[in-house]
C-alpha cells in the first residue's frame, strides 16, 4: 500500500494520472471500464493475483492491447513464463530504480502493442 | 598356504535382506586358503579355525553345515551339534537358494562374495554381519566357507553418525532459511523507506533546502548499501543451500570479456585508470558456465580493482589456458594484500583494512565469497596473488566446453535445483532421427527441423532448459522437469500434438524415455537407463496435412468476405482470423499458418511489424505472405521486406482465389 502511495505521487510528478486498485478484482475492473493507456501490475495481489487481471485484460476484447508493466517481487521462472506468454510488454522485478521504469512507460506510450518476448 | 584379503571396502547397506555388496577377484587360480589336507595335518586345520577372529561356517555346496568354529557357536549361540544339523541360509535373514547359486557363479570366474545381511541367532534374535564366503577344498567335492564378522558395533556409530549428520543438516537449513526469510522481509520496508525518501529527496514532496538535500542523500547511499547487502545475504544463501539456478551452457568468454571491458570502462576513466584487455587467441575454444554468473564474478573482480587501485592505476583482464581450463585473471597495481590477509580474503564478511584514502563506497564484505562460490559450483578455482605494495591478480579458471561435460553438468544443475526445492524431477528424453542427417550435430549444422523439435518438445513440457546434442545415430533432446501435472501418458499425449502441430511434413521418427531419476546416479546412468527405455512414439502422418490460413483485417466485413472465399477455395482449410496484429503475433505465430493474409493497415501494430514479427519466428520461411492494402507506398515497402505476395485494395474475388491458390500450391 504505501509503495502504491509512493509510485503514484512519482507518477504525478512525471504527469501521468493515475487510478490505483489495490486488489486483482478491481484491478480488471477499472481497467475495463476506465480503459488506461497503461497497466502497471503487481503479481501478489489479493483477489486472484495480479496473473488473473492480466489474463482478464488479455482476453477482453476492449482492452487487450492496453501495454502492461509487471512490477513485482515475485522470483517465480514458471509464473514468469506464465506472464510472458499472456504478453506483457515489460517485466521488472522489485526492487527497481525509478529511471528504468520511466524507460520503461515511455517505451511503452510510444510504442503500444510491441509485444515483448 | 596363501592368505589373500583384499576386501576393505565397507559395506553400507542396512537393509535386512542379503546384499552382495562386492565381488573380488581372488589372488591366483585357486581359493584363499587352499587346505590340501594331506599337506596340513587335521590338528593344523582345527588349530587354525578356531584361532580365527570370524566365525566360520564350512558348507557342502548345498549349503548343509559341516563344521563350524569356536567363535561362530558364540556369535550364533547355538552348540556345534544343533549347527551341524542347520543348513547356511537358515541363519541369514532373507537368504533363498538364489544367494547360493550367485556365490557358486562367482567361484567358477574366481571370485569370491561379500554378503551384507542380518544373521539369526538360535533365540531368533538377529544380528548385522558382513559374511565373505569362498571356495575352500578339503575334499574331491568341495566345500563353502563363510566368514562372519559381527558388525553391530560398527553399525551402531554408522547410525549415529548419519543421525548426528541429517540432524546438522535440517540446523544447517533451518539457519539458511531463517536468513533468506529475514533478509527478505527487511526488503519491502527498506524499498518503502527508500521510495520516499527518494520523493521527498527529489523534491516532488515539497521544497527542500540544500543542506535537507545533502541529509537524505546520505540515507539513500545507505539505503542502497543495504539493499545490496540483503540481495547479497541472500544470493550467497541460495547458493549454499543450492537453491540457485546455474544455467551452464556453450559460452564465447571472449564476448563476455569484450561486454564487461565495455561496461565498466566509464567507471575506470572515472577514476583515469587504464583497463587493458588482453584475449590471446583469436579463436578462443568456448568454456562451460552459467553467462549471468560468470559476469557476477567478473563484475565483483573488476568493480575490486576499480575500487582499490588509487587513481591512475593500470588493471589488466586477460584471457588464456590452463591445461584444459579457461583461465581469467585480473591484475592491478594497486596497494596489494599482505599475505596474512589472503587466506581470510575468500570468508564472508571479511574486508581488509584500505591504506589511507581509499575510496569508494564500502562493499558488503560478500562479494569474494560469493564468487568463489560460484566458480567453484563451476568446476573451477578462484585465486589471488599478491604482494604488499606491488598490486594484486586475482584469477579463476572455468572448465572448457566438452559436449557430454555439458550434458552431465544440466542434468547435475537440474537435479540440483529441484532436489534444493524438494521437488520430484521427471526426465524426459526424446530422440529425433531425422532422415538425412545421421551423424549431424543438430546444435551446429542440423536442418532447421531440429529447432522446431526443440521447440515442440519444449512446448509439450512447458520447460525452457532443454539440452540437445548427437547421441549415436540420433538427437537427443534431454529435459528434467518438476511439473506435478506431467505423468507418462499426458507426456506422451502432449509431445505427439506439439510435434504433431509444429513440424510440417517430414522424415523423421520420434522415439521418448520417461522415468524419475533416482538420487543416486550419475547423469551418464541416467542416460543409459534412458536409451534402453527407449521406444517409439508414433506420431500420425497425413497423407496431406490440412492447410492452415489465418487472416488479419480490422475490417469485419472484408474478413467475413475473405473468410467466404477461402472456404470456395478449399473448404478443408483450416481457416482463422483476428482482427488485431497484436493477437495474431501473441497467439498465432505458434500455430504455423500455411499462410497469412495481411492487411497492412492495423489499429494495433503496423502490418509490416506484424510481418517481421511473424516470419521471425519461422527461419525456415514455410509461412507465406499475402499482403494487402490499399496504399501502394505501403505495399512497395513490404515486398521490399520479403513478402511473398501483395493484393492492392480493391481487388476482385477471383484475383484473391487466384493468388491464395497459387500460394497455397
Amino acid at each position: 500500500m504505501d509503495l502504491v502511495k509512493a509510485l503514484q505521487m512519482r507518477l504525478a510528478d512525471w504527469k501521468y494520472e493515475t487510478i490505483v486498485a489495490i486488489d486483482a478484482y478491481e484491478g480488471t475492473k477499472l481497467a475495463m471500464d476506465q480503459k488506461p493507456d497503461l497497466v502497471i501490475l503487481d503479481l501478489m495481489l489479493p483477489a486472484g493475483g495480479g496473473i488473473s487481471t492480466l489474463r482478464n485484460i488479455r482476453n477482453s476484447s476492449r482492452v487487450r492491447f492496453i501495454p502492461v508493466i509487471i512490477l513485482t517481487g515475485m522470483k517465480d521462472e514458471a509464473v514468469k513464463r506464465q506472464v510472458i506468454e499472456l504478453g506483457v510488454s515489460v517485466y521488472m522485478e522489485k526492487p527497481y530504480k525509478d529511471e528504468d521504469l520511466k524507460s520503461a512507460i515511455d517505451k511503452c506510450l510510444q510504442n503500444p502493442a510491441a509485444p515483448s518476448q | 598356504m596363501r592368505i589373500a584379503i583384499p576386501l576393505q571396502e565397507e559395506p553400507a547397506a542396512t537393509a535386512k535382506v542379503p546384499k552382495i555388496v562386492k565381488k573380488a577377484h581372488v589372488a591366483g587360480q585357486t581359493s584363499w586358503i587352499v587346505t590340501q589336507t594331506e599337506e596340513m595335518g587335521a590338528d593344523r586345520y582345527q588349530e587354525l579355525l578356531h584361532s580365527l577372529y570370524d566365525g566360520v561356517l564350512i558348507t557342502k555346496a548345498s549349503g548343509q553345515i559341516v563344521d563350524v568354529n569356536a567363535r561362530a557357536i558364540r556369535q550364533l549361540q547355538y552348540d556345534q551339534n544343533e549347527l551341524s544339523r542347520l543348513n547356511v541360509l537358515d541363519i541369514i535373514v532373507g537368504a533363498n537358494d538364489q544367494l547360493l547359486k550367485n556365490i557358486c557363479k562367482n567361484i567358477e570366474t574366481n571370485r569370491f562374495t561379500l554378503i551384507d545381511a542380518y544373521c539369526i541367532r538360535k533365540d531368533k534374535t538377529t544380528f548385522p554381519a558382513e559374511i565373505a564366503t569362498n571356495r575352500l577344498v578339503l575334499t574331491k567335492e568341495g566345500h563353502l566357507c563363510f566368514f562372519l564378522r559381527d558388525v553391530t558395533r560398527r553399525k551402531k556409530a554408522e547410525e549415529e553418525l548419519i543421525q548426528t549428520v541429517s540432524r546438522l543438516k535440517e540446523l544447517d537449513n533451518a539457519k539458511s532459511r531463517l536468513v533468506a526469510n529475514v533478509s527478505h522481509e527487511l526488503r519491502t520496508p527498506l524499498t518503502i523507506i527508500n521510495s520516499f525518501v527518494s520523493l521527498v529527496h527529489d523534491g516532488i514532496a515539497g521544497a527542500i533546502s540544500d543542506q535537507q538535500k545533502e541529509c537524505l542523500a546520505t540515507v539513500l547511499r545507505n539505503c542502497d548499501r543495504l539493499a545490496n547487502l540483503i540481495d547479497d545475504v541472500l544470493d550467497l544463501g541460495r547458493i549454499e543451500s543450492g537453491r540457485e539456478e546455474f544455467k551452464r551452457r556453450r559460452l564465447c568468454l571472449p564476448d563476455l570479456l569484450r561486454q564487461c571491458h565495455h561496461d565498466f570502462l566509464p567507471k575506470f576513466l572515472l577514476k583515469h585508470q587504464q583497463l587493458n584487455l588482453e584475449i590471446n587467441e583469436e579463436a578462443f575454444p568456448d568454456a562451460l558456465g552459467d553467462p549471468d554468473k560468470i559476469a557476477q564474478v567478473l563484475t565483483n573482480l573488476m568493480g575490486n580493482a576499480n575500487k582499490f587501485t588509487p587513481d591512475g592505476g593500470e588493471i589488466t583482464v586477460s584471457l588464456g589456458r590452463e591445461g584444459e581450463n579457461a583461465r581469467i585473471d585480473v591484475v592491478d597495481n594497486g596497494p596489494g594484500i599482505a599475505t596474512d590477509d589472503q587466506s581470510r580474503l575468500f570468508e564472508a564478511f571479511t574486508q581488509i583494512d584500505r591504506p589511507e584514502g581509499g575510496s569508494g563506497s564500502k562493499g558488503t564484505g560478500l562479494g569474494l565469497t560469493i564468487s568463489k562460490q560460484i566458480v567453484e559450483a563451476h568446476e573451477g578455482a578462484l585465486k589471488v596473488e599478491s604482494q604488499t605494495g606491488k598490486g594484486s591478480c586475482f584469477f579463476f579458471t572455468l572448465p572448457l566446453y566438452v559436449e557430454q561435460k555439458a550434458f552431465e553438468a544440466f542434468v547435475n544443475d537440474r537435479l540440483r535445483f529441484m532436489q534444493a526445492r524438494n521437488r520430484k524431477p521427471m526426465m524426459v528424453v526424446v530422440r529425433c532421427e531425422l532422415a538425412g542427417c545421421a551423424g549431424k550435430d543438430a546444435a551446429t549444422d542440423g536442418p532447421p527441423l531440429m529447432s522446431q523439435f526443440r521447440t515442440a518438445v519444449a512446448a509439450a513440457l512447458g520447460c525452457v532448459e532443454l539440452q540437445t546434442f548427437l547421441y549415436e545415430s540420433g538427437n537427443l533432446i534431454v529435459a528434467l522437469t518438476d511439473r506435478s501435472d506431467l505423468n507418462r501418458e499426458t507426456i506422451v499425449s502432449r509431445l505427439q500434438a506439439e510435434i504433431k502441430s509444429r513440424l510440417h511434413a517430414g522424415n523423421f521418427s520420434v522415439s521418448f524415455a520417461c522415468f524419475q531419476p533416482d538420487q543416486a546416479g550419475s547423469p551418464g546412468e541416467y542416460l543409459a537407463r534412458a536409451m534402453a527405455m527407449l521406444e517409439s512414439l508414433p506420431i500420425s502422418r497425413e497423407t496431406e496435412r490440412v492447410k492452415r490460413v489465418l487472416v488479419i483485417d480490422d475490417d469485419a466485413p472484408v474478413l467475413k468476405m475473405m473468410t467466404e472465399l477461402l472456404a470456395k477455395v478449399d473448404e478443408k482449410l483450416d481457416v482463422r482470423s483476428t482482427t488485431s496484429g497484436y493477437d495474431a503475433c501473441i497467439h498465432f505465430g505458434d500455430w504455423r499458418p500455411d499462410l497469412v493474409v495481411l492487411d497492412l493497415h492495423l489499429p494495433d501494430i503496423d502490418g509490416k511489424k506484424v510481418f517481421q514479427s511473424m516470419s521471425k519466428g519461422d527461419p525456415a520461411r514455410r509461412m507465406k505472405f499475402l499482403a494487402v492494402s490499399g496504399y501502394p507506398d505501403e505495399i512497395r515497402e513490404i515486398m521490399t521486406m520479403g513478402c511473398d505476395a501483395c493484393l492492392a485494395k480493391p481487388f476482385d474475388f477471383k484475383q484473391f482465389v487466384d493468388k491464395v491458390r497459387s500460394l497455397l500450391a
